[in-house]
């Protein structure tokens, strides 16, 4: 049999991973590189907060109320004369931290429960589903609302009352996508060859229906913060003094008319966040679909 | 070819080039293709995917996605008109109604929510300007010329099978009695029995219409069943051209030699068959040469070397090969 | 004959369809000898993936039995079925769909290896490369990706996945059928090579009658669920007896030009297999149908090994 080769096919000298051939792809993606700097810049920023920032986040200097933003205040100060740019660079922890950690806890749990749904159907399905139907109808909102109000304020309790809001979507969308993969033939094939069912659902079927969750996840932290923000905003979620980038857009606003700096640079905090976020999520969208080209 | 039998050839198609551009690269999708057609003759269109075919039947049919196709040269002659430098109005005007085409997924071709007899009429009433009774009227004419009555005029797409569908398109096709069909892979999508029953249909339309037809097609056997003359075409050239019996009975270019060997016949037994070897050539870097010089079991350091011509076998039948005389004397390559 | 590996007796499979119930395979029996080909061939939708799918324990079958090296495994415990499938194999039509886009090619060779539990880890990589060089499969594209390959060379690889165990039956749905024909005839030749080699029994599904007249020692002919006839590949080109299976002979388009036979053009339109009336299911668009069609009928042996199911059989040949 010849083997001459005229289409091109790319030779590799070893086994090249799904994930190095996703992030090489996304490299090539200069809009999803940018968004994924600016995520990891502000990781570290939030990391290293107590060390860069200029002032205390709750050091109160009641001579400098509501000053605009100068070389001694970046971004001002508020009502109580805290420099607001101090409390942005400590309250992107809380921000951050609440929202990957919500985003992902309602991922993994939503994946369990869509992949169990997705592969077996039958009366498991319908029942799941049912539910996650009922749990959908409720606005995440209001959702996130009664949940942190029945467990009280503080951190763990908000990000267990905003995980929950997102696992319905997660199941919806995992199930879907399984649904869409569950007729291939190769499933067929590793039943021939006696696959197990976790083998099969872990091998098979997560890898190649894993993408739009992987994208809804990088989508969904965004909304998480934005939706802590109103937690916050509201006066559940994190409790003051701990900045949080919501909860400092709350009280700001009583001031809005007068000192718009006050809401302007947490505001423009979440919307960097949420853009980037929404960049690398783009960019990743394109970078799994394993038929694209590089 | 049969340029010279009235003068003027009803459709001439002269060294037609197409390239796309995906993605950085550059497809040479067809090469310098050229040939011609009278009223009521059939052409083959034959080769394998990617070779091309389609991409010629949308050139002349001026429905290209452009871009990332695009038209480097040559001419497409309609009754001595090129039509490639006609304005969108004009081709307008000559798409259904002298040029129509069927494609190969009826599945695809066809509305799903519209009712299938105003699918054909739509067509008929927009080409010749009558009312939308006559147009119905001739609709339901056309479904019945196919085999359908006419009372299923009102049912929609999802409620006919495959075949049916089918004929459907042909009918759509038909209905404004185009002097030119391209037929792509018309019955690919279908079962023998009712490809059987749709290449009746189609033939004797044609007679009955004195229509003109491109038939692309990768099977030899549909060629051999309605074409009157073959073009073979590789890696976006015509390799081969003649009427259907120097075809068949001598095929010279060692890539139609091979097409035949490929085939299982129904009618002789062999144990083996002798494929060609190797892949068909990527068209964004098409080998130096002759492009099927690297499958050819006949090739020699200059077939690499420079494009190869068409060469003039003696009545219609042309090739591309310079070692022709060399390959048709090698054993096995004599088909018939 | 040679000695029988598979017999089918009486197999029905029915799907359970919002419409009723759909008789994809319909009281087929017949028996396929060790180291042959069995091809079947049929329009779309007469069942003959489902009866492939079906004896390979992919669906579970509603009635009727099947045979496998004398012992009946219609129905069998876990246990016995793993043991089995390595034995029965399948080769699927899509060469797209059929592997994992997210496993190179060593991967997906390498797995029903590795899942047997026969191997070590040191003999998992040569016999992994020894069923790559089997296929044909250059070992330079050990690490593509399915989607980085043509059809040809992606129809190796699910070769190479269906024969890594030895396997004594595998079924082939339409392996050829995606494919350009001069990669066809290459991928019908290395079938045909490691048939050789192995002695491995076929079951070739397909619609192609050239290919099945090529490849297959015994052919059935289905149509909507139910066989019409079955005899040896070269009895029934030369001496076809049903009126389906003459029609279907006629309807192929032949590359000898001089030649022309008479074409059947069959009229009607196919029945639907969704609760289906019984009697023969040709009959609506049989040229010689009659009264008597309608009532069951008997596949009845007209002569050694050529068996055909038609009422009408006396009258009209």
């Amino acid at each position: 049999m010849a083997n001459s080769a005229a289409v091109s096919v790319k030779v590799r000298k070893k086994k090249e991973s799904q994930f190095s051939l996703v992030m090489k792809r996304l490299s090539k993606n200069k809009l999803a590189m940018a968004g994924f700097v600016i995520i990891l810049i502000l990781f570290l920023l939030a990391i290293l907060s107590s060390w860069i920032m200029p002032y205390n986040y709750d050091e109160m200097n009641m001579a400098e109320r509501f000053a605009g933003p100068s070389l001694k205040h970046l971004c001002g100060t508020d009502e109580m004369g805290r420099d607001i740019f101090s409390r942005l660079l400590y309250g992107a922890r809380a921000s951050l931290s609440l929202g990957f950690l919500a985003t992902i806890i309602s991922t993994v749990i939503g994946m369990a429960i869509g992949s169990v749904v997705g592969y077996f159907g039958g009366m498991a399905d319908t029942v799941i589903m049912r539910l996650v139907d009922i749990l959908q109808a409720i606005p995440g909102i209001l959702l996130a609302i009664a949940i942190s109000a029945c467990l009280g304020s503080g951190f763990m309790n908000t990000v267990i009352a905003l995980s929950i809001g997102g696992i319905p979507m997660t199941v919806r969308l995992l199930r879907g996508s399984i649904m869409g993969v569950r007729k291939m033939e190769y499933l067929e094939a590793a039943q021939t060859i006696n696959c197990s069912v976790p083998r099969l659902i872990i091998k098979h079927i997560l890898p190649n229906s894993i993408s739009p969750i992987i994208v809804s996840v990088t989508m969904g932290i965004g909304n998480t913060i934005l939706m802590a923000a109103s937690l916050s905003y509201i006066g559940l979620g994190v409790q003051p003094p701990t900045p949080e980038w919501g909860a400092m857009l709350s009280a700001a606003r009583t001031y809005m008319r007068d000192y718009s700096h006050m809401v302007l640079f947490p505001g423009l905090a979440i919307a960097l966040v949420v853009l980037s976020l929404n960049m690398l999520g783009d960019g990743l969208r394109d970078a799994l679909d394993p038929k694209l080209k590089k | 070819m049969n340029a010279n039998k009235k003068g003027t050839p009803f459709i001439e198609v002269k060294n037609l080039t197409v390239h796309y551009t995906s993605e950085g690269k550059v497809i040479h999708a067809v090469n310098n293709v050229s040939f011609s057609l009278e009223k009521g003759e059939t052409l083959g269109l034959v080769g394998e995917t990617g070779a091309g075919k389609t991409t010629i039947a949308k050139s002349i049919l001026r429905i290209l996605p452009e871009p990332p196709a695009q038209v480097d040269g040559g001419e497409i002659l309609l009754e001595g008109k090129n039509i490639l430098a006609l304005s969108n109005d004009d081709m307008r005007k000559i798409r259904g109604r002298k040029i129509s085409m069927i494609f190969q997924d009826p599945m695809t071709a066809l509305n799903p929510v519209m009712r299938i007899g105003n699918q054909i009429a739509e067509g008929i009433a927009l080409h010749e300007k009558v009312s939308g009774k006559a147009a119905e009227e001739k609709a339901k004419k056309m479904l019945e010329m196919v085999g359908i009555p006419g009372s299923r005029y009102r049912d929609y797409p999802h409620q006919f099978s495959g075949g049916m569908k089918q004929r459907v398109v042909i009918a759509m096709a038909l209905a404004c009695s185009p002097d030119l069909l391209l037929a792509d892979e018309p019955t690919t999508a279908l079962d023998v029995t009712i490809q059987a029953q749709v290449l009746d249909i189609i033939k004797n339309l044609q007679q009955e219409l004195n229509t003109a037809m491109i038939m692309i097609t990768h099977d030899l056997g549909i060629v051999a069943e309605v074409c009157d003359n073959v073009a073979v075409v590789y890696a976006g050239e015509v390799v081969e051209y003649g009427s259907r019996e120097e075809i068949f009975d001598h095929p010279w270019h060692p890539y139609t030699v091979g097409l035949f060997g490929s085939l299982p016949d129904i009618n002789s037994d062999v144990e083996r068959l002798s494929p060609i070897a190797g892949m068909p050539p990527d068209p964004s870097n098409l080998p130096e040469g002759c492009a099927f010089a690297p499958r050819c079991p006949y090739a020699a350091a200059e077939c690499r070397k420079a494009a190869v011509e068409l060469k003039s076998l003696g009545g219609t039948h042309i090739c591309r090969c310079i070692r022709q005389m060399e390959a048709v004397q090698a054993p096995g390559a004599g088909h018939n | 004959m040679s000695e029988t590996l598979m017999e089918v007796k009486h197999l029905k499979k029915y799907f359970d369809t919002p419409k009723g119930m759909l008789h994809a395979v319909d009281d087929v029996t017949f028996s396929i000898g060790k180291g042959k080909t069995m091809g079947v061939v049929g329009e779309s939708g007469c069942g003959k993936s489902t009866l492939g799918r079906t004896l390979i324990h992919l669906y579970e079958s509603t009635d009727g039995q099947i045979i496998f090296k004398g012992e009946d495994i219609t129905h069998v415990g876990k246990h016995k079925m793993h043991k089995l499938r390595e034995q029965m194999q399948i080769i699927f039509q899509d060469p797209f769909a059929s592997l994992n886009p997210r496993m190179t090619v060593e991967e997906t060779i390498r797995e029903p290896l590795e899942l047997t539990g026969k191997f070590k880890k040191g003999e998992l990589q040569d016999e992994t490369d020894r069923i790559m060089e089997m296929v044909g499969m250059d070992e330079r594209l050990r690490y593509a990706y399915p989607h980085e390959l043509d059809g040809g060379r992606r129809q190796r690889v699910g070769i190479g996945r269906a024969l890594a165990l030895n396997p004594a039956f595998v079924v082939c749905d339409e392996p050829v059928s995606a494919l350009d024909v001069s990669i066809q005839a290459q991928v019908l030749n290395l079938l045909q090579d490691l048939q050789e080699k192995s002695g491995v029994t076929y079951m070739f599904v397909t619609h192609d009658l050239s290919v099945v007249k090529h490849i297959s020692d015994n052919i059935c002919v289905m149509y909507l669920g139910q066989l019409v006839e079955t005899t040896t590949s070269k009895e029934l080109f030369e001496n076809p007896r049903h009126p389906y299976t003459k029609a279907l002979l006629s309807a192929i388009p032949s590359v000898d030009i001089h030649n022309k036979k008479e074409r059947i053009i069959l009229q009607g339109e196919i029945v639907s297999p969704i609760e289906p009336k019984p009697g023969c299911r040709f009959a609506a668009r049989c040229p010689y149908a009659a009264e008597k069609c309608r009532e069951p009928q008997k596949l009845q042996e007209i002569s050694r090994d050529h068996f055909v199911s038609c009422c009408r059989l006396g009258e009209i040949n």
